[in-house]
């Protein structure tokens, strides 16, 4: 019995160490997962002011009530700059910086000067994603790269609109804006496949209203045949549409361009603007949000997320 | 006109009693914009706790280096009585001519950069030609050099930045001696600088002889076509600095780079005392104005202020300034 008992308590004591050490060694992937004990705070900084980012916002507000019920208090700051200005834009991703919030989210308004401020940005330990405008290979990116395939899609779609031929124009938005000029050199790449169509005009419309409608106006003086029109950005389609619509001339000038702007909507409805390219940028804000908090938990989060567009008609509204 | 530079630097009260010391700061033309800086700065440290941050602080005083050397060159211009539209256009383009210097012709950055001032030089003399030779007005005159100089970057570069700059270069924008950094010292030394030519040269006093009265400076033999010319060549200068420092703080040249910096520089100097009419004003002055604009925007990142109500704050806070400034003058 006393022998039996010894065997038994050094087999239970070999157990023991055998586990101990078992779990000494053993790896659990889970333990890396760090729990969020804060209300954590993140910055996002806009290109500007814009009612497109409205919509960003909505989809960020609703991870953030998501992420509530699920006990992660995050806070949302917007830091937008009232007008597109590089330098107001640079001041504030580096008073940011400074500010060391849990998550920052930037869309590069000038890539070439934000990379360097972003690289200090993530030097200084911050987390950061970019959105909305692709900066460069080295940041995390959520948002729509696609703009020359946008300008090349709306070319066919244009194309196909006026019978593959005729005169049409060019609102190229603001000379400086890296996405604006890569519709516009999508779409006249598509145009040059259809020797039918003329480009007989191309103008910068610095991403404002009312120029965009004066442009137009100018166009169709200068080319009262004019067929088409494409907008690089989300103003200048509105702008544009105003001016046709003034000229009683909707429908007889078809109009495309960027984003689902409630103004633009309204136009397809009315039938003056023919088909807009729209960003899914609710999704930007919502995942955005998710993975700034992901990332805070130490996750792996993609580097690259694509949001995608599509072309939004009357036909596609309606249902 | 001599008398009213006596606040701008080297003043002392023979009689150093409390009631001659309120009497002279009343006096100095500065002295509102003093009093609002130090009410803001002792606001933003109790509210924001970044604020007195190293980091922040140096962030904002680089900040106000930048719209404060153009401001400098504006507050030359503004008390000769004139006005430069171009300085944010002419920083602009001076930039990216600097950085095909650097880039292109691969000049080395400590001569590319005084190159680079003597082409803002030279951008600010054409300015100053149609000015002074011509007798045409500054408003007018600028206005139409604003776009010129604009349009030339974008004729220039087709929106494109020009980048990077190379290693060597980064020094002017991002390095720091002691934990200043470069742009700070830069601008605080042209201050200086500026200030000490204005207050002690005969170059300086003509230049607010001429913007007390053009006539009478005319009649007491003073050259003033030539003032004229200077001034608003150092304008392009300085501008011409600003835009290769930011240049060089980004690593890039950047085409809209100088187009927020107009308003900026005119409200600075303006902050500080700078009379729009001419013959009053001082770089001091200008100086304490650029920080205030930097510590206000920074204090609006800080405190979260939304985009919507942003330029209405720093409208009202001119507005308080101008108010501080005429409790001065009674």
């Amino acid at each position: 019995m006393g022998r039996f008992r010894a065997v038994a308590a050094a087999v239970g004591m070999g157990w023991c160490l055998a586990l101990s050490a078992g779990t000494a060694v053993a790896f659990d992937q889970g333990d890396l997962i760090q729990p969020i004990d804060k209300k954590l705070t993140f910055v996002f900084v806009p290109k500007v002011v814009h009612p497109w980012y409205d919509v960003v916002k909505a989809g960020a507000d609703h991870a953030v009530a998501e992420l509530k019920s699920g006990g992660i208090e995050v806070e949302v700051i917007w830091d937008s700059p009232p007008q597109a200005d590089v330098s107001d834009h640079n001041r504030r991703i580096e008073t940011n910086i400074g500010r060391h919030p849990d998550g920052l989210a930037v869309s590069c308004l000038d890539p070439a000067s934000n990379v360097q401020l972003l690289g200090e940005a993530k030097a200084a330990g911050i987390r950061l994603i970019t959105f909305d405008t692709f900066c460069a290979e080295e940041f995390d990116f959520v948002g729509h790269k696609g703009d020359f395939q946008d300008g090349y899609d709306l070319a066919e779609f244009l194309a196909e609109q006026i019978g593959d031929e005729g005169k049409v124009g060019i609102l190229a938005g603001s000379l400086t804006a890296r996405n604006h000029a890569e519709r516009v050199r999508g779409f006249k790449e598509a145009i040059a496949k259809h020797p039918g169509i003329e480009i007989v005009f191309e103008q910068p419309d610095d991403d404002d209203l009312e120029k965009a409608v004066t442009l137009t106006e100018n166009a169709l003086q200068a080319n009262p045949d004019l067929k088409g029109i494409f907008g690089a950005n989300a103003s200048n389609p509105i702008g544009a549409a105003r001016a046709i619509a003034n000229a009683g001339k909707a429908g007889e000038v078809v109009i495309v361009g960027m984003d689902d702007l409630p103004e633009t909507l309204q136009f397809i409805q009315d039938g003056v603007i023919a088909g807009v390219k729209a960003q899914r940028q609710w999704e930007i804000g919502y995942w955005v949000v998710r993975y700034l908090v992901a990332q805070n938990q130490n996750h792996t989060v993609p580097h690259e997320h694509a949001t995608g567009s599509q072309i939004l008609t009357k036909e596609l509204i309606a249902q | 006109m001599t008398h009213e530079i006596t606040g701008t630097a080297g003043s002392r009260p023979r009689r150093a009693g409390p009631a001659e010391f309120v009497r002279r700061f009343r006096q100095w033309e500065a002295s509102g914009i003093l009093i609002a800086l130090i009410v803001l700065v002792v606001a933003l440290s109790l509210a924001a706790p970044n604020f007195l941050s190293q980091y922040n602080l140096s962030v904002v005083a680089r900040q106000a280096s930048f719209v404060g050397l153009v401001a400098l060159g504006q507050t030359l211009v503004l008390l000769m009585g004139g006005i430069d539209l171009s300085v944010g256009a002419a920083a602009g383009l001076s930039a990216i001519v600097g950085s095909l210097l650097l880039t292109a012709l691969g000049i080395h950055p400590y001569l590319a950069l005084p190159l680079t001032m003597l082409f803002g030089l030279a951008l600010g003399c054409i300015n100053g030609f149609f000015v002074a030779k011509l007798r045409l007005n500054p408003f007018i005159v600028t206005l139409a050099s604003w776009e010129v100089f604009a349009g030339l970057t974008l004729v220039i570069t087709k929106g494109a930045p020009i980048r990077p700059l190379g290693e060597d270069f980064r020094v002017f924008g991002q390095g720091s001696l002691f934990g200043v950094p470069v742009p700070v010292l830069i601008f605080l030394s042209a201050g200086l600088i500026l200030a000490y030519v204005l207050a002690r040269t005969r170059f300086g006093r003509n230049i607010y002889a001429v913007g007390g009265n053009r006539e009478a400076a005319s009649l007491v033999g003073i050259r003033v076509w030539r003032i004229e010319f200077l001034v608003f060549g150092l304008a392009g200068m300085f501008a011409a600095l600003a835009g290769m420092l930011y240049a060089s703080r980004m690593d890039a040249g950047q085409p809209s780079v100088g187009e927020g910096w107009l308003m900026g520089a005119i409200t600075a100097a303006i902050l500080g005392g700078t009379s729009l009419r001419g013959g009053q004003g001082s770089i001091v002055g200008t100086i304490l104005g650029a920080l205030l604009m930097a510590v206000l925007a920074n204090g609006i990142v800080l405190l979260n202020v939304s985009g919507y109500w942003e330029r209405v704050i720093i409208g009202l806070v001119v507005l308080i300034a101008i108010l501080v400034d005429l409790w001065r003058r009674r």
